[in-house]
């Protein structure tokens, strides 16, 4: 009888085990998330606008068209939010998509394509930051409730990847009839905004936090989480405090400690640490618009200065890797993995600045260049700069925040920048970032063949042919010395260890999150 | 006159532990500013593969986020601090004896205008305009020493103008106007040197002000970024303060010591310049 | 009758120093290096939609036609919109400026009430040790970096000992929120800035103290046979009324200082913080508006000093 009772009881236990173990990894319905972001949020209408604290608030309660998030390995392909199919004529003139059918916004009025119509009328006519990528549409028809056509004026490969990409900053449909025949940027819903995304809002105390409580009218199965509210933090010492504390549970990519101190918080104990690859890089970008950098010999003699590997330890402890590439690994894609910068050699970089004028005066110093940045890449800038004063090169670093750095690069009054050039979603970016003239060049480096090159990719759906020509593209770049890539880059964040479906780095939460931002896919164990 | 007036002043100071102990503490300072290069420190400058370690008896305040040596880089930040600190007091000190002197002495419509001006610089917000002024026109030294200077001159010039307005009744400046000397002279070469006394015990205050001044500005990421400070020290160790105190905890420690050391010694100037101040 | 007049001409001087502020401060924004519509546009966004932010605030008019349009809407009150949130200015500042009276008058009276006591304290016991030490404290205390000692107690009180909430001012979490939880939140930063007052009001407090009870009166208090802590208190504490209220005006017109750095370390969201980012965002209209909002509570509570004095102190003598 005891015999019995026994094996009874340790049946009991076993399957109380499974079960616990079972039911750990199913996602669990309810749950508040206390997460964070980083500096004051200034509107929650994220169309008008980039708000960079806001735009992953704004992706959890707007919906988009189109859109993609970070996971895809093969390089971020699009998926559809709002719509559920699409198709594109052969001649790549027509995109026609088809939008779901039970779409209702949070204040219970139904969605329809007239406010994707809306949307994108509006965007185009105000000529907001969406609107660059919507340059070739030359109408928007909406045949049904349920279809919304787009016209282009001519065929145009990337698109649908960057309309998906750039979505997830400033491309969420808002709502037509909350907003026709108002002024956009007063309007007061941007303080209480109305979306058909998986959660609504619910307040806004400016300068402290945001919070969002489930959509149980959401078109697709509900979220998981019940609640999620952001915490507005403006230093960063706080947040890791908090999150120590187990008053915060998603220390966000942004606020998270110097990297040599990851690898410990990741080894405490409740706390899991989130790897996401990206498809930016870290680079320096030369001006080639003024000496010393128009002369290709002082940008070679640059390049055989840096010591990638001393970069990668000190300024990122290891964590984002050399590139040699006019890549990344973020994108394997289009790849050229033939195109490769050469390693150090300081000999030959002081040969090349001797040949191109610039010996060493009495002290050993050869050239001043002017460097700007911003706080962002500041490890990584002092490093190079100690770097270069091995081959004479005395840099001098003019810091300052965002709307000073971006101001002098558009003037032209630097000689070098750390940037960060972002290698997809679609390999267009070659072009958006080198072609002459593209607003994201910001070396002003011009090369009319690298033009052509690109703009055939645009010009044809067809994967080889466009990879034949960024191919070569990349070879150009690297004979030319166009800029200089120094790191790879990623995401790092950390969470308690029950949070599951973290956009940045969990594979469950790819294809489902809506965006970089996206909670749909987290959920909380108890 | 003047021997006998130094002699006692010094003697007076002198008297003051405080305010000597400040002193010295200061001319400390000043020594290793100016003697940085020679001292037997690492190089503040060189980064190395062993960052966050503790105050050891390698690196005695420990290292920094990329390896470098904080106690070498706390020690090159006196420079900063002292550059921005007498500078500024100094540029605040003569902008308000000239224009304190003026007003008071001119009197009319000169001091009117005079003080409707130092008016408006003591009402407005002096480090939102600080803020203002270094984030949109740049952050290099000079120009922080320059607008820092260029705010605070305010308080000297109503001090200075105070002085200017008792002294211009005195005998010797009427004897020295009777006698024909130009205004101007006569403010420079008798009213000012006679009344600046408290102007000056003012500056000395006034060098720590700027020196937390600065120190703030960095902190909030707008000072040089050329030039090692120690507000850019405690910022730059905010984001690991939790598990790297030290970076941030001595450069403040250093502040806390330059600044009190020079208030300490600028309360015994107070004292000694201004005999009608309050007694020990 | 002379004091009213005295008061009236005081404040059409202040008025006119705002306006003398607000037309500096416009020019100086406007002058500056850079341009404003690049930065809103963002790193993104093309060269037409910067082209059209231009024309949308008017950035491309000349300054004195932007000056002009300024000034006359100020005028009526209207401080213009936010260029980064769309909202009026006056809006997004007074949901801002309770938080920071809140933190700045606490820390205020607290640092006068402290330091008076303090400074009574410490003569009582003139010359003593205690004096010694304790004015030797205060000076550390206004040599203190008010930042660096919010990082340090942010350490102490938050990390280690979790007796206060590390930032913010209320519970993120609706049920706990109330006067309690506000004051908790207040405890770290209001104790920050209120080291720095308390040193300076200690000092002022004693000197006023002192230097009443060594007046000629005293001696004859003493000999009519008042009590000695009566006439302390009655006479020397009243003495150090004065200084007490004549520093505490001038700590608030340092006041932005305070409130932009320890509103930073503590996340707290006030009206310093604001303007701060502002400045980094280029949000003019804001910057502008904190200004003039500030400039103008500068001159209403130095009007209220100028008026305690007159009131307290017969022997003020008018200009």
């Amino acid at each position: 009888m005891k015999n019995v009772r026994f094996c009874f009881i340790a049946l009991l236990l076993l399957l109380d085990v499974f079960i616990s173990v079972a039911w750990a990894q199913t996602p669990r319905f309810g749950g508040t998330l206390v997460t964070s972001t980083f500096g004051n949020i200034t509107s929650l209408n994220p169309i008008w606008k980039y708000d960079q604290p806001a735009f992953m608030i704004s992706q959890n309660i707007y919906s988009t068209l189109v859109i993609s998030d970070w996971g895809i390995s093969e390089g971020a392909k699009p998926y559809g939010d709002l719509a559920k199919s699409w198709e594109i004529s052969d001649d790549g003139l027509t995109y026609t998509f088809h939008l779901y059918d039970n779409v209702y916004w949070h204040d219970g009025v139904k969605f329809t394509s007239a406010d994707v119509k809306f949307t994108y009328d509006t965007v185009i006519s105000k000529k907001y930051p969406l609107a660059s990528y919507l340059k070739l549409v030359k109408e928007i028809r909406t045949p049904d409730e349920k279809t919304v056509v787009f016209k282009l004026s001519d065929i145009n490969a990337p698109f649908l990847p960057m309309l998906a990409n750039a979505s997830n900053w400033y491309g969420q449909i808002i709502a037509k009839h909350l907003y026709e025949g108002t002024d956009i940027q007063t309007n007061p819903y941007n303080k209480k905004p109305v979306g058909t995304g998986p959660f609504k809002f619910v307040e806004w105390k400016d300068g402290q936090f945001v919070t969002l409580q489930v959509n149980e009218k959401y078109f697709r199965e509900r979220a998981y989480l019940d609640k999620i509210i952001w915490r507005v933090y403006t230093n960063k010492e706080v947040p890791q405090a908090d999150f120590t504390s187990g008053n915060l549970h998603l220390l966000m990519y942004e606020l998270i400690p110097p990297f040599h101190q990851l690898k410990a918080l990741g080894a405490r104990p409740g706390v899991k640490m989130w790897e996401q690859k990206s498809i930016y890089d870290r680079c320096l970008v030369f001006n080639h618009k003024r000496k010393p950098f128009s002369d290709i010999r002082v940008r070679e003699a640059i390049s055989l200065a840096i010591n990638r590997d001393e970069v990668s330890q000190l300024a990122w402890a290891g964590l984002w890797k050399p590139n040699y590439h006019a890549s990344c690994s973020g994108s394997p894609l289009f790849t050229n993995s033939k195109v490769r910068w050469p390693d150090q050699d300081l000999k030959r970089a002081q040969q090349l600045l001797d040949e191109a004028g610039y010996p060493p005066d009495s002290d050993g110093v050869r050239l001043k260049p002017v460097l700007i940045a911003t706080d962002y890449l500041k490890p990584m800038v002092e490093v190079i700069i100690q770097q270069l004063k091995r081959i004479g090169v005395h840099t001098k670093f003019d810091l300052s925040e965002t709307a000073t750095w971006l101001s002098r690069l558009g003037s032209g009054d630097f000689d070098l920048t750390p940037y960060y050039i972002r290698f997809g979603p679609d390999p267009d970016s070659y072009g958006e970032h080198f072609g002459t003239g593209e607003a994201r060049n910001v070396g002003k480096y011009s090369n009319a063949t690298l033009d052509e090159l690109a703009k055939a990719g645009q010009k044809t759906l067809n994967f080889s042919k466009r990879k034949e020509s960024y191919d070569k593209v990349q070879e150009i770049l690297r004979k030319d010395f166009a800029y200089l890539p120094v790191t790879e880059s990623g995401y790092f964040q950390f969470s308690t260890s029950k949070l599951h479906g973290v956009t940045f780095g969990d594979p469950t939460s790819y294809g489902k999150s809506f965006g970089w931002g996206g909670y749909r896919a987290c959920w909380l164990e108890k | 006159m003047n021997l006998t007036r130094k002699g006692r002043f010094i003697h007076e100071l002198a008297k003051q532990r405080m305010a000597m102990t400040g002193f010295f503490v200061v001319c400390l300072f000043f020594l290793i500013a100016v003697f940085l290069q020679v001292l037997p420190v690492p190089d503040p400058f060189a980064l190395s593969l062993h960052p966050f370690h503790l105050p050891s008896g390698e690196h005695w305040m420990g290292t920094d986020n990329l390896g470098r040596d904080l106690f070498s880089r706390v020690l090159w930040g006196t420079r900063a601090s002292l550059l921005v600190g007498v500078l500024s007091a100094g540029l605040s000190g003569v902008t308000g004896i000239i224009i304190g002197g003026i007003a008071g002495y001119y009197g009319g419509w000169v001091d009117d205008l005079l003080s409707r001006i130092t008016d408006v610089f003591l009402v407005m917000p002096i480090f939102f305009l600080l803020i203002l002024i270094v984030s949109l026109f740049g952050s290099h030294i000079f120009f922080v020493i320059f607008s820092i200077g260029l705010v605070t001159w305010p308080r000297n010039a109503r001090i200075m103008r105070a002085q200017a307005l008792a002294l211009k009744k005195r005998a010797y400046v009427t004897a020295a106007i009777g006698s024909g000397a130009s205004s101007f002279r006569v403010l420079f070469l008798h009213v000012v040197p006679n009344g600046v006394s408290p102007v000056i015990a003012y500056t000395v205050i006034l060098i720590g002000q700027a020196v937390l001044v600065e120190a703030g500005l960095s902190f909030l990421g707008l000072g040089d970024p050329n030039v090692i400070s120690w507000g850019q020290l405690i910022r730059s160790g905010q984001q690991s303060f939790a598990s790297a105190w030290w970076i941030s905890f001595f450069p403040g420690l250093m502040l806390l010591v330059m600044v009190s050391a020079v208030n300490f010694f600028g309360d015994g100037l107070s004292v000694v310049l201004n005999p009608r101040m309050m007694r020990r | 009758m002379e004091r009213v007049a005295y008061l009236i001409r005081r404040t059409v001087e202040m008025i006119l120093v705002v306006l003398v502020v607000a037309v500096l401060n416009f020019t100086l924004i406007h002058l500056a290096p850079g341009d404003v519509a690049v930065y809103m546009a963002g790193v993104e966004a093309g060269p037409e939609y910067v082209a059209s932010i231009r024309h949308e605030y008017g950035l491309d008019l000349s300054l004195y036609v932007q000056m002009g349009r300024y000034m006359s809407r100020l005028l009526h009150g209207d401080f213009g919109r936010s260029f980064t949130r769309g909202e009026a200015v006056v809006d997004v500042i007074m949901n801002r400026m309770p938080a920071t009276l809140l933190l700045m008058g606490s820390s205020l009276i607290l640092g006068a009430v402290l330091g008076t006591l303090g400074g009574a304290l410490a003569a009582r016991h003139i010359g003593s040790k205690v004096d010694y030490w304790i004015s030797g404290l205060c000076v550390a205390a206004y040599s203190t970096p008010v930042f660096w000692l919010g990082l340090i107690l942010i350490y102490a009180f938050s990390v280690h000992l979790n007796w206060f909430p590390s930032s913010g001012m209320m519970s993120f979490l609706e049920e706990q929120r109330g006067i309690a939880d506000t004051l908790r939140h207040m405890a770290l930063p209001v104790l920050s800035l209120t080291v720095y007052f308390i040193g300076q009001n200690i000092k002022v407090a004693r000197a006023g103290v002192a230097e009443a009870m060594q007046d000629d009166f005293i001696t004859t208090f003493r000999a009519v046979g008042f009590k000695e802590r009566e006439v302390f208190l009655k006479h020397g504490l009243r003495n150090a009324l004065l200084p007490i209220v004549s520093m505490t005006g001038l700590q608030f017109t340092q006041l932005t200082a305070g409130a932009v750095l320890t509103e930073t370390v503590f996340s707290w969201p006030g009206m310093g913080q604001l303007v701060f980012q502002a400045v980094l965002s280029r949000d003019y209209p804001v910057i502008m508006g904190g200004y003039v909002l500030m400039s103008i509570m500068v001159v209403l509570f130095t009007l209220l000093v100028d008026f305690i004095y007159v009131v307290l102190d017969p022997r003020i003598e008018l200009k």
